[in-house]
């Protein structure tokens, strides 16, 4: 058994993780440890490797100068993946935002009237029954062989959200029903007051913490959703084709393959598990970035779920008397608002140098 | 006369086929898009011979504006005809198909809806195309492959399934019958639960490299190579996920059946741990076992195709991104065969709770 302390700590470390996840969808791209708007390729390099100066192509591996690793580029995978956050998560939220969008008034109008119900549930076993995976890679397959890849983009973001949205309208339409039977809501009913009102007024605010916690929930399975679909190449984000030369020792052997202009985390994958024999760090990095945002919200998740079944274990003063937390959010707001004209500064006054990027342990010459 | 179970059965198979075939449906959405004119070709001739006398010569082919080379083909053959019309290299210069905005189309989507069922009823269930060098394919009919990949999956998935199904509960007691046990197994199923599949699958194959380089020889297989097929790497993957559903559902169960004031009453009776473990709380835990077992067996066909595509495995669930082939045509097929054990064992968990569970308890 926890104790008080233990679990308050954890609770305070889960909303530390979510704003420290927040912050890197925000400003991922300006706290990166290469600049991420302006990455020249790189190509044929002098480097030493065991003690030995020999040439070597990217992608390199994880080092001091690149914590992860490079890709294909040379573009350091730090970068790329910070640069990638907002659009991965950006995504996610969207098409979860939307899902709960369509899913709750449909879910609580067919739970308190009845009419529809029967339907939701269908679909909602229709959509459950098989992994979503199987549904939806079979329609993109088709759709990529088809149309351009910025053509496809919109008809997956709208796949996604269609195949998430009757589970949660069924689960809301059971929610719904539940309460409906409730005597406050029938005398309601009684003094002629109307379905949306029995919705708005009676039923969501006994709902409130159910939506949140239910909108973390959906927002992993999304992620999780991401991961699957990268395996099966199948993506969001843009991507530009780039000419590769195979390693020097094992002589050149052009390759072509489209790369994440973005660093969006599931085209990274997908580009990471072709290479995984040769390259695994890539894969790796960018499938640890997508494992440790599920982790995060999943901890979250679970401090709030206990955060509303035992609220007098979490007291609080009501946040403008409380000094300590006032003065925190005054200090992140200070901060990010000097980071933010800071690096609105450092683009107007850069000049980019016609030069390759290179790595500075790097040497010329033997 | 038909009793209400008989009547219940029937319409809960009625329901499982509708929705099969829905997922059939569905699957093939992309088939309704047009972005081609469906029905017409522009062919170029060589101008000694006649436009007409060319395009006679296809059957079925009708002559619909000579001066613009327009040709009108049977509604949705335009790649057929295309073909046709391209082989003709002694008449026809050049032939294309009339590119148009891309769009649903409802009537395309329709046809190509039945000319699918049809070609299943004769036993076309689809082809695969290889690719053994850029310039040169091969497309064979999936019909020969089924077996050998149905036999390939199933050698792994049904062991895996019920080797998580058997880990999941076993580990559900052990974490019941000793508490501290139990927490370590928590932190496990909270972290498990955490990994995206593919995530599980990499970690494991890179478990394999390392043991391989321990050993200085390979000990696990972490990809298809000819005819060696992989076998701990998807057996794990599918075994892992599942197992970690069915120990949460079951510990939440059991946790919640020990707070039964019956629990109470059978200790006061004098009945020991034991004895009010498996003859009381496991019986009573068993709806909640049938109510997680769908949803795992749905989660380890999902783990099972990412397992098969990252291991390059010729199966039904990876074998149209395995790098040597170049196109299928065969994935409605096999999603339906893919989609079809999940479905039964909705049908199936769903039939056994309504015969066994005897109450039911208030809240959703």
């Amino acid at each position: 058994m926890q104790s008080i302390r233990m679990k308050r700590f954890l609770y305070r470390l889960s909303w530390v993780l979510v704003f420290a996840l927040l912050f890197l969808m925000v400003f991922g791209n300006m706290v990166t440890p290469y600049p991420s708007d302006h990455m020249e390729t790189v190509g044929l390099v002098n480097m030493k490797v065991n003690g030995v100066m020999t040439y070597a192509w990217p992608p390199f591996p994880p080092s001091s100068q690149h914590l992860l690793g490079t890709d294909h580029r040379g573009f350091d995978l730090v970068t790329l993946l910070f640069n990638g956050t907002s659009y991965t998560l950006g995504y996610a939220l969207a098409i979860t935002a939307a899902r709960f969008g369509l899913a709750v008034p449909l879910g609580m109008y067919a739970g308190t009237t009845g009419r529809g119900r029967g339907l939701v549930s269908i679909l909602q076993l229709s959509s459950t029954a098989v992994p979503p995976l199987l549904i939806l890679f079979p329609i993109m397959y088709g759709l990529n062989h088809l149309l351009p890849p910025d053509q496809t983009g919109i008809y997956l973001i709208v796949l996604l959200i269609l195949v998430g949205v009757f589970p949660v309208a069924h689960q809301f339409a059971e929610r719904a029903a539940f309460f409906n039977d409730k005597p406050f809501v029938m005398a309601s009913r009684a003094m002629g007051a109307s379905t949306m009102r029995i919705i708005w007024a009676h039923q969501m605010p006994h709902l409130r913490s159910e939506l949140f916690y239910a909108f973390l929930t959906e927002l992993v399975q999304v992620l999780f959703l991401f991961g699957q679909l990268a395996i099966v190449h199948v993506f969001l984000g843009g991507s530009d084709s780039v000419i590769l030369t195979d390693a020097v020792q094992h002589g050149p052997a052009a390759e072509s393959m489209r790369l994440s202009v973005t660093g969006e985390w599931s085209a990274m994958i997908a580009y990471g598990v072709k290479q995984f024999n040769s390259y695994p760090w890539i894969a790796l990095a960018a499938g640890g970035f997508l494992c440790g945002a599920i982790l995060i919200l999943l901890f979250f998740a679970k401090q709030m779920q206990r955060r509303f079944e035992q609220p007098h274990l979490y007291p609080s003063k009501p946040f403008v008397q409380n000094k300590p937390r006032l003065l925190l959010v005054g200090a992140v707001c200070v901060g990010l608002l000097t980071l933010l004209v800071w690096d609105t500064g450092k683009h107007a006054m850069k000049t980019y140098p016609d030069t390759t990027m290179v790595a500075p342990d790097l040497q010329d010459g033997p | 006369m038909l009793g209400g179970n008989d009547v219940r059965f029937g319409k809960g198979l009625l329901l499982l086929f509708c929705v099969w075939i829905s997922i059939f449906a569905i699957s093939q959405i992309d088939k309704g898009m047009e972005s081609q004119v469906p029905d017409r070709l522009i062919v170029y001739v060589y101008r000694v011979y006649p436009f007409e006398d060319v395009v006679k010569s296809v059957p079925g082919a009708l002559v619909l504006d000579a001066d613009q080379s327009l040709v009108q083909v049977p509604f949705g053959k335009t790649q057929e005809y295309l073909k046709r019309f391209q082989e003709d290299k002694v008449h026809v210069v050049e032939a294309e198909a009339i590119f148009e905005k891309p769009h649903f189309s409802l009537l395309l989507y329709a046809y190509s809806l039945k000319n699918t069922f049809v070609d299943m009823v004769h036993g076309q269930w689809g082809s695969i195309t290889y690719r053994f060098t850029p310039s040169l394919t091969r497309t064979y009919p999936i019909d020969s492959y089924l077996k050998q990949m149905f036999n390939v999956t199933c050698s792994y998935l049904f062991p895996a399934l019920f080797a998580g199904l058997m880990l999941g509960y076993g580990c559900a007691l052990l974490a019941v019958w000793l508490p501290k046990v139990g927490k370590l197994l928590d932190a496990l199923h909270a972290l498990i639960l955490g990994i995206p599949d593919f995530f599980l699958v990499l970690l494991l194959q890179m478990g394999a490299i390392r043991v391989d380089v321990a050993m200085h020889h390979s000990v696990i297989l972490i990809m298809q190579v000819n005819g060696d097929t992989p076998y701990l790497i998807p057996f794990l993957a599918i075994l892992i996920l599942p197992s970690a559903l069915i120990y949460g559902a079951v510990r939440l169960a059991v946790a919640r059946e020990w707070n039964e004031g019956y629990v109470q009453t059978a200790y006061a009776k004098g009945l020991n741990r034991t004895h009010v473990f498996f003859v009381h709380l496991l019986r009573n835990t068993r709806v909640d076992l049938f109510a997680i077992m769908p949803r795992a067996v749905t989660v380890s066909v999902g783990s099972m195709v990412v397992a098969e595509i990252m291991t390059s495995i010729f199966g039904l669930g990876g074998y149209a991104m395995n790098p040597v082939i170049d196109q299928v045509t065969s994935l409605p097929t096999t999603c339906l065969l893919l989609s079809f054990l999940p479905l039964t064992a909705h049908f199936l968990f769903g039939a056994l709770r309504k015969r066994i569970v005897v109450q039911t308890k208030e809240g959703a």
